[in-house]
């Protein structure tokens, strides 16, 4: 089987997932949202109004027309306008997604090299007193919420030391990148490294304990080309997984981070949708985020086969 | 005098400041190009040994005691640090284990894998590197040498990932090559090609091999010195001629004794009990049994079994994989069906079928009375049985199940009657699987299927996985419970000695076929089909 066989199959799977959170969606939008014409309308309207509004957003047609409508805006990628701002729903993802972007791609990928980097120094170090101290000092890293880190990083950092601005965004993006976004990449650095370093570390030691690394030795390869050449080689495996499942936040964007550094990415957006009941862009954003996930899970797949030479494009299938 | 060992010992930390001794003052010389086997059963320290040997102990865990000599060409090298080590690992000596496929790197091209050393050790240039490989892997018989490098180790059968192994140890041109257990995971006539290839490599290269087995019968065809080792400590030493005609040590006799052998069916195995108390049943052969169990009527019934697997190929294209086809079989009461082939024949596929637990795609199976008349016994007894229940747990489970014992001193009384039948004490019941050992999980793993009185065992692999002294332990229970309670038994396995030893018929299955049938001392005798001839070539020790 090749690889386009196994990507087309794979996207034609994807269509029952997706047909499921279109209806998941729409239904409780419908049901358990309450009817956003009293939302919309304020508390002083009159029956009139809300009629007008019902009206006006299709609410009093049948349920199977409006489903054709949710479905319609998903294909053309047109969900309307905010309810709160009458900004083009479209338009609001399009302009958010640099500035999450370019506050997460950095985020992951020095996540992603720091933590390996760690996981093989206390690996290759492991019981010693590093690898003992590393690993209480990331269970207690982890175990404090992030928002003490950003508090206290913008009163240190940025209000006493004055070393960076303490919130803000500006349309340049280097600025960005070497100005505004280096505090809040740091803070974020410093809560997910501990829980990849201490996921990656038993990724590393698994294989560590391997018979092939056994025979490595017995061969009389140096530990240094084992744990660089051998056991990476096969830790890659299950980290490059695990980092593609992670994708999909990128897009949700860091909601605490871009809301405590006013940066005007989606997951700001987002939060305040949700406090203003902005039903287009909750809905157009559940909607991504389940077909990015989708795409995200598909692109490890791949990954995944790309590395591991034992997993076949072949699915065997059970009776 | 390539390699002595004296007052060897090696201690093991368990935790807590406590330790375990491995190995004891053990002792060996090991001459220029000679073949010596290290012989003994799980447990006895032979595997820690060549660790020990190769410098490859787990650091921090594993201590060498402070009199223990490494000798290599007369230097201690216990005592020249681990630089003088380095030098001579992968190089002077290489060593091969017992799991080819999970001792080669999965994820690199067999042929990386081989160049990798050529090119550290032997400072070859990458082209240089890639020719000699292909000639590597011609010289232990790879057929399409310069393709097959770009393979996988998981392409390859297991036969030739243990050939690409031996190909990287030689690949160095070692003065001593270390076996561990380098045939046990491989079909018998897969297992038949690899000591040929070992016995003419070392010949040819004019190595040195230390042979490390539990399988005296594999010692016979290869060695000319023999140490056995039991709890760490030697036996007995001597030459090949020496151990084999006259044992000194009972354990050693013991170990010679209680291995089924071809061309003998006694009615019990002696067990190593017997010997070390005092050697007495060692001198007359125990007595040969009736040819044939008397047979009653048949219990169980297989007409025309098949299996498939569907296996997705392309987009919509799909490829039948069977399994097992048109096999169809009859045992009597009393009597024990014996099936052998080697992996991929389709034996356990048909345990499964004849027990209930796979449903065949065609084909129906009988049993003669009663829901639970088949009850079957796995391979692995460390991990068919739950380690978080107790053995009453395990034993009454399935009496509550189905419903057998009102109440629960009933099904405890039955529970012990159990223990009583397969041997075990009945202070058994509140302990827990990991408490025993793998004969003793073995005897609980068949108390579990006597709860429900089944008519047929089906044994798949049941004594596969323990020592020899073991092994005939359970031979024997389960032969003493056919002659107490008239159970029949369907014996897979791939051992042909074992299954001769137990069987009054034998299946012969390839490919999911039946190639061969019939009554036990008929076909070894004189099989008619030539995979059956293959097979019985291939048991070691018959010449």
């Amino acid at each position: 089987m090749n690889w386009s066989a196994f990507i087309l199959r794979r996207l034609l799977q994807m269509i029952p997932t997706l047909l499921g959170v279109v209806l998941l969606v729409f239904f409780l939008f419908n049901w358990v949202g309450g009817d956003p014409a009293y939302l919309l309308a304020g508390k002083m309207a009159s029956p009139e109004d809300i009629a007008n509004i019902r009206h006006q957003l299709g609410l009093d047609r049948s349920v199977v027309y409006q489903l054709w409508v949710f479905v319609k805006q998903i294909v053309t990628g047109d969900f309307g306008l905010s309810w709160a701002t009458r900004e083009p729903v479209s338009h609001i993802f399009r302009t958010r997604l640099g500035p999450s972007l370019t506050l997460l791609v950095p985020m992951l990928v020095l996540e992603t090299g720091v933590a390996v980097s760690l996981a093989l120094l206390v690996a290759a170090l492991r019981g010693q007193w590093l690898d003992r101290t590393l690993m209480v000092t990331s269970t207690v890293v982890m175990s404090i919420s992030l928002l003490v880190y950003i508090i206290v990083g913008q009163y240190v950092f940025a209000s006493l030391l004055g070393w960076f601005p303490v919130k803000g965004w500006s349309d340049d993006l280097w600025r960005n990148l070497t100005s505004y976004a280096v505090l809040p990449i740091l803070l974020g650095l410093f809560v997910s490294v501990a829980p990849s370093l201490r996921l990656y570390r038993t990724f590393i030691l698994d294989e560590i304990h391997q018979d092939y690394v056994r025979t490595a030795r017995a061969r009389g390869f140096s530990e240094r080309r084992i744990l660089l050449v051998h056991v990476l080689r096969n830790a890659a495996i299950p980290i490059v997984t695990n980092v593609l499942m992670g994708l999909p936040g990128l897009l949700t964007g860091a909601f605490l981070l871009e809301r405590f550094f006013a940066i005007p990415g989606i997951g700001r957006e987002i939060i305040m949708a949700v406090e203003r009941s902005d039903f287009p862009v909750i809905k157009a954003a559940t909607v991504y985020v389940a077909v990015a996930t989708l795409l995200a899970n598909l692109l490890a797949d791949m990954l995944y086969r790309a590395l591991d030479p034992r997993v076949s494009l072949e699915g065997k299938q059970d009776d | 005098m390539l390699l002595r060992v004296r007052n060897l010992r090696v201690d093991f930390q368990t935790g807590r400041g406590r330790s375990t001794t491995a190995v004891r003052n053990l002792g060996f010389d090991l001459p220029e190009r000679t073949t010596l086997a290290l012989v003994g059963e799980s447990g006895s320290g032979k595997s820690v040994t060549a660790l020990s040997l190769m410098g490859l102990l787990p650091q921090g865990l594993a201590q060498l005691g402070g009199e223990s000599e490494i000798v290599w060409q007369g230097h201690n090298l216990l005592q020249g640090g681990e630089e003088r080590w380095q030098a001579l690992r992968g190089r002077e000596m290489a060593m091969i284990f017992q799991e080819p496929m999970t001792s080669l790197n999965p994820v690199f091209p067999v042929g990386a894998q081989l160049m990798e050393g050529l090119r550290l050790h032997m400072g070859l240039s990458r082209q240089a590197a890639r020719d000699r490989a292909a000639e590597l892997l011609e010289l232990v018989g790879i057929p399409e040498p310069r393709r097959r490098l770009d393979a996988y180790p998981h392409e390859l059968s297991g036969g030739q990932q243990q050939r690409v192994m031996i190909a990287m140890a030689i690949s160095t041109h070692p003065r001593l090559l270390i076996a561990d257990e380098p045939t046990t995971a491989l079909d018998v006539t897969i297992q038949r090609q690899i000591m040929e290839l070992l016995m003419k490599l070392q010949q040819d290269m004019g190595m040195s091999m230390l042979f490390i087995t539990h399988d005296l019968a594999l010692v016979s065809e290869l060695a000319t010195q023999v140490v056995v080792m039991r709890h760490g400590e030697l036996r007995e030493a001597g030459s090949l001629r020496q151990v084999f005609d006259a044992p000194a040590d009972p354990y050693t006799q013991a170990l010679l004794a209680c291995r089924p052998r071809m061309g003998e069916r006694p009615r019990r195995l002696p067990v190593i009990e017997d010997f070390m108390r005092g050697a007495t049943r060692a001198a007359s052969p125990p007595p040969q049994r009736s040819p044939v169990s008397p047979g009653g009527e048949v219990l169980l019934t297989a007409r025309g079994l098949c299996k498939h697997y569907v296996i997705r190929e392309g987009l919509w294209k799909q490829r039948v994989f069977s399994a097992v086809r048109d096999v169809s079989l009859e045992v009597g009461q009393g009597r024990t069906l014996g099936v052998v082939g080697e992996s991929g024949s389709g034996k356990t596929t048909l345990g499964l079928m004849l027990a209930g637990i796979l449903r065949p795609d065609q084909g129906s199976v009988e049993v003669g009375t009663g829901p639970h008349g088949v009850q079957i016994v796995f391979q692995n007894p460390y991990a068919s049985l739950n380690p978080r229940f107790t053995v009453a747990h395990i034993l009454m489970e399935p009496l509550l199940l189905h419903g057998v014992g009102t109440t629960r001193l009933e099904r405890e009384e039955r529970a012990r009657e159990l223990l009583d039948q397969v041997g075990l004490p009945r202070n058994a019941m509140g302990r827990y699987p990991h408490e025993f050992s793998g004969g003793q999980r073995q005897r609980i793993a068949i108390a579990r299927c006597l709860a429900l009185r089944p008519e047929v065992l089906v044994c798949d692999e049941s004594v596969s996985a323990l020592d020899v002294s073991v092994q005939a332990q359970v031979l024997n229970l389960l032969r003493d419970l056919q002659d107490e309670y008239h159970m029949s038994y369907v014996f897979i396995s791939h051992d042909l000695a074992v299954v001769h030893h137990m069987a009054d018929d034998i299946l012969v299955m390839q490919q999911g076929r039946v190639v061969e049938a019939g009554p036990a001392d008929r076909l070894f005798a004189d099989p008619q089909h030539p995979y059956t001839r293959r097979l019985l070539e291939a048991v070691p020790g018959r010449r």
